[in-house]
């Protein structure tokens, strides 16, 4: 019974969720959190710090971590698996429309169009990442309410920096320059912020 | 077939475990190996994929492993790339849950790692923002939208409504264009 409440409630949320995990957590709350239902309000606080934490989609990291609570590895299976199966069908439904309809005018459109908004989108995600990066707050936040003012994290520069040029200038693997920032961060982070 | 699936697999895998700040985080990684060391994909189809995961429901992550996996094998590719891209965060999780349930990570060598690869994303995203951004914009038209698109992102208009916007926009232009080059053409 809790198997199958699980696969169908992160089914749901798969559907309702638009544009990124974080996303979810309204949702997860909203859910799961409170008298009589799956989780404490600790154990919640607990997932979020967790999914930050730990590298992967916050959206699987819920799913896993809710379901083993509740249904052991049955049950996180169960919501894992919820959270992706409308997607296959969605996003290969989507997929396969492209590839059959490639050479029709109105699809060239549409794909003409989608690309220049997709190129502005990851333009925005480097700004988004520069915010929770190059700066202890999100920059955007600061324009939008002016609350937090961000500080400049001389770290974050660096190796932003760093990973910048390498990727430019020579032929390192990205999994490589990813690790490497990683070590720089670890070592230099604690040390000048 | 069974090598470009475990390359998907083993991809998606390694954006998985490694990648830290979620959705286009993924973006150079799909870049470097699909696009320009596998030339499985071209970088117009890589933009048809954040398009698409931007616009249709479920986690970002999930959408972009099973619409390059589809892209590159298939149904079977979608799968592998899709196992790929919850594996290792079920695995990390799973043994969390089960072992430390109460555990509150705040080791400042753990945190200064992932505030590291977090710096490290945003330099390799900005490589790939800027290798994608000359392949799409080469008129005025395309700047003048592509920077009202921006903006509008920045305002706190969601991405998927800025997909849309962009068909519509996008769309109106290109039959117009077409038409005037084809009635050109007739007329000749």
């Amino acid at each position: 019974m809790t198997v199958l409440y699980l696969f169908l409630t992160y089914c749901k949320f798969s559907l309702l969720c638009f544009g990124g995990g974080y996303m979810l957590i309204p949702l997860l709350t909203e859910t799961f959190v409170g008298d009589g239902k799956l989780l404490t309000p600790e154990r919640f606080g607990n997932l979020v710090s967790i999914s930050q934490l730990t590298p992967g989609p916050v959206g699987i990291n819920s799913a896993t971590y809710v379901g083993f609570l509740n249904g052991g590895v049955a049950g996180s299976l169960a919501a894992t698996l919820g959270l992706v199966f409308p997607t296959l069908f969605l996003a290969g439904l989507a997929v396969s429309l492209i590839n059959a309809n490639k050479e029709k005018p109105f699809l060239k459109g549409i794909l003409y169009g989608a690309r220049l908004g997709a190129a502005a989108l990851v333009v925005y995600a480097v700004i988004i990442f520069i915010g929770m990066s190059v700066f202890t707050a999100p920059v955007a936040d600061f324009f939008r309410s002016g609350a937090v003012r961000p500080e400049l994290s001389v770290s974050g520069l660096l190796i932003a920096l760093l990973a910048f040029t390498l990727t430019l200038k020579t032929k390192l693997k990205t999994t490589f320059i990813i690790l490497l920032s990683g070590a720089l961060g670890a070592l230099l982070v604690p040390l000048i912020g | 077939m069974l090598k470009k699936l475990w390359l998907l697999f083993f991809t998606f895998a390694k954006i998985a475990a490694l990648v830290v700040g979620g959705g286009l985080a993924m973006l150079p990684v799909i870049e470097d190996t699909f696009v320009r060391k596998k030339k499985l994909l071209s970088q117009e189809e890589l933009l048809d994929v954040v398009a698409l995961t931007q616009t249709i429901p479920g986690i970002i992550a999930a959408n972009a492993a099973v619409a390059v996996g589809m892209k590159v094998a298939g149904f079977l590719g979608a799968i592998a790339a899709l196992t790929g891209a919850i594996l290792p965060s079920f695995l990390v999780i799973l043994i969390i849950a089960w072992q430390f349930p109460s555990l509150t990570p705040g080791n400042p060598y753990w945190l200064g790692a992932f505030a590291g690869i977090r710096a490290g994303v945003t330099g390799l995203i900005a490589v790939t923002a800027w290798k994608l951004v000359r392949k799409t914009v080469h008129n005025w038209f395309e700047a003048v939208a592509a920077i009202a698109f921006l903006a509008a992102a920045l305002a706190g208009i969601s991405p998927g409504i800025i997909i849309i916007a962009a068909i519509i926009i996008g769309s109106i232009y290109f039959h117009r264009t077409w038409q005037r080059v084809n009635t050109a053409e007739v007329k000749k």
